[in-house]
Formats: structure tokens, sequence, C-alpha cells
């Protein structure tokens, strides 16, 4: 069962080896928070729709499986989208267009068709949190790699996204290389990830 | 055709279900979220205004725009600057700006406080160095460069670049042509423009 859990994280990772999710990866990672918050909505909404449709899995028709798994997944991005605007202002700000986006993320959609409509609540669970976290820690490797080089500062917020602030790593002396928050910047970084991963995963 | 029903049936089910339960949770995040809107208009208002403005006053102009009027005493004679809103219509979206002017009609400062632009591009109108330039801008310089004016367009997102311009211009023009304000003549304080950045 734990493996479930674990194969999200480095194996079976839905962006470095699924390559998954492509879309809000590289458009939110321009700062650490951003890939932190982008990541912690992900989780939640991907572990809430893999329970949700696990429950359900008899009950639907699988002629019109993919419209209300949809509806499932709309609806927990919709209650993300409303808590975030009114607890964490700032990022559902940053974040903008990309919370809404994440109804048509294929991770969420993908596992709940893949493993979710064929497997137990519990697995479900743990699979939807696996690869949620595994989904969050590329985005926030990222955004700290991005910012840093592309910003000279790295944002971070505590507790987790309430009080956003920003460390000036690079000092004021640091000339930012704004490539890396552009988007060649996000395919770059993310390429060399997979390519860490894959000489990870070889040995 | 019995089938169709039988389906249409359950996925309406599933929808209502799912419908009942954000009418629940907008119910409880719409307080919220309104009192995050206001305490940031209020925060816009304070940041656009002159920093000698320290008693406000709200008013409502024959048409619907609300001006607050910033005084510089407590009498309310002295009229500091004023601070409305602008929209314009953007790329993508209405682009919301809160604008402080001095007494004169020069921009004291912007603050554009909601828009849905492209990410990285049209959003950018929400960066400090685009809208610091549009401080100590009288009415006729309000325009891009590409219209001929001195604001510097955002690479990239000419339209978003516009959309605030433009809106924040004509905001200008009406405050400026309005018998409804409280007036008090031209001051000499001048805003420091010589940092606007030329890139």
């Amino acid at each position: 069962m734990i493996k479930e859990f674990t194969k999200g994280i480095l194996k079976e990772n839905p962006v470095l080896v699924q390559a998954l999710g492509l879309c809000p990866t590289l458009a939110v990672t321009s700062t650490a928070y951003n890939g932190i918050g982008m990541g912690i909505a992900v989780i939640f909404v991907l572990t809430m729709s893999n329970i949700i449709v696990s429950l359900i899995k008899k009950t639907v028709p699988s002629k019109i499986r993919i419209p209300i798994f949809i509806t499932v997944i709309a609806t927990f991005v919709t209650i993300v989208k409303l808590v975030m605007a009114a607890y964490t202002p700032a990022l559902s700000k940053q974040l903008g267009i990309f919370i809404p986006l994440i109804v048509v993320n294929c991770i969420i959609l993908g596992r709940a068709e893949a493993f979710a409509s064929k497997n137990g609540v519990l697995a479900s669970a743990l699979d939807g949190l696996g690869m949620g976290i595994g989904f969050t820690l590329v985005l926030f490797v990222m955004g700290t790699i991005r910012e840093i080089l592309g910003s000279g500062t790295l944002t971070l917020g505590f507790p987790l996204l309430v009080n956003p602030f920003t460390i000036n790593v690079l000092g004021n002396g640091y000339n930012p290389a704004l490539l890396m928050i552009l988007p060649p910047g996000g395919f770059l970084t993310l390429g060399i990830l997979m390519w860490l991963k894959q000489l990870l995963l070889e040995k | 055709m019995k089938n169709i029903v039988r389906l249409g049936v359950i996925l309406m089910i599933y929808a209502g279900v799912a419908g009942a339960l954000l009418g629940w949770v907008y119910t409880k995040t719409a307080p919220k979220i309104e009192e995050q809107a206001r305490m940031e208009r209020q925060q816009a208002i304070k940041e656009v205004m002159p920093p000698d403005a320290k008693v406000f006053e709200e008013k409502t102009l024959s048409d619907g725009t609300v001006v607050v009027v910033g005084y510089a005493d407590d009498a309310k004679t002295q009229v500091a600057g004023y601070a409305a809103e602008a929209v314009g219509t953007g790329f993508s979206s209405d682009v919301r700006t809160m604008v402080g002017f001095l007494p004169d009609f020069r921009i004291n400062a912007i603050k554009v406080i909601s828009q849905n632009e492209t990410p990285g591009l049209g959003t950018h109108t929400q960066d400090e160095w685009f809208q610091k330039q549009f401080s100590g801008k009288t009415i006729d310089e309000l325009l891009v460069n590409k219209d001929g004016g001195k604001i510097q367009a955002i690479t990239g997102a000419t339209i978003s670049s516009r959309a605030v311009t433009n809106s924040v211009r004509k905001l200008a023009e009406k405050l400026s042509q309005s018998t409804e304000l409280p007036k008090t003549a031209p001051q000499t304080a001048a805003v420091d423009s010589t940092q606007t950045p030329q890139n």
C-alpha cells in the first residue's frame, strides 16, 4: 500500500516521468512561492477527486464517466479558488488563471481514469497524495532555481503560504538572468531536472 | 432512448450535488472575499494619494464615478489630491487601476488593482517600473509611446499597456473638467519624475 504513495514522488513522478501537467509546471514556477501554492492546490484537488471518484466508481456508467469525473474535479477546483480568494488573496492574485486551469490539468483526470476508477478508496487517496506531492516537489525545485537565478530572490510563505516574504539571496549586486523567469528558463530547468531524474533512476 | 434519459438523469444528480456543495462554500467565503476586496481598495487609495492628504472624503459624481478627495487639513479647505478608479478594456479582461491625482490633476501614482491579462505579458502592468512612470505625468503625456505619449509600453503587451494608460487619461480628463469636485489653486509641490525608467 505504501508503494501507491511513494511511486508518485520519483519513480512515476507526474511531471518528470509521465510528463503530465506541463503547462502549469512551466507557467507558474517563476517563484518558489507560486510553485508551492500551485502544488498544494493540486495536492488537495487530486487527493479529494481521487477519493470521490473511487467512492462513486460503481455508480458511474462508463459512457458518462468523463463528464462526471470533470464535474467532481471542477467542484473541488472551485472550492480551492474561493477559499484561496478569501484567505490568501495575494496568492490567489499571483496564481490567477492557473487555479481554474487545474480542471484541465491532465494529471488529475489521468489519475481518476487510470487509477481511482479501478482501485479502492485508501489506495486512491494515497495515490493522489503521492502524485500531488511529486508534482509539488518538482514545482518547488523549479520555482527555487528559476527565482534565484532569474530575480536573485527567494519568496516563501510562513506558515507555508500565509505570510509571503522575500529573501534577497544573491544580494543587490546580482544582475538577474531574466531569461530564467521567462518561458525559455522554464523549459531549460525542466529539461535539466528530467535529465537528473534519468541519471538517478538508471543507477 | 431510455438509456439516454437514464444517463442524463444520473449526470444531473451528480451536477446537482456538486452545485449545492458549491453554493454552500460560496455563501461561507463570499463575505470574506468582499472584505478582502474592500481592504485592498482602501490600501490602494492610501498608496496612490499624495502623502500630505490626511482627511479622506468620498464623493459620488452625477455619472456614478466615486472619487475620494484627500484634504491636507482637518477643516477640509486645502485639497491635497484625489483618487478614483479607472477601468480599461485590455487584451483578455477589464483592467482596473486606482489612480491618485495631485490637485492640478497631474498623476501622483497609480496602482493596478485587478486584471486577468496574459500571464507573463499583460500581467506586467502590475510591475512597479510600469506603474512608476505615471508619476508626475500631465494629461497630455498620458499616452503610450507608440501613440506619441510618454508611457513606455510593455514589450509584447501594448494592448494591456494602452488599456491602463488610456483609462487613466480618460479619468484625468473627466475629473479635471468636473465642476462637482472641490478644487484649490494649483500648488507648487512637484513630484520627482526624474527617476522614470527609460527602457
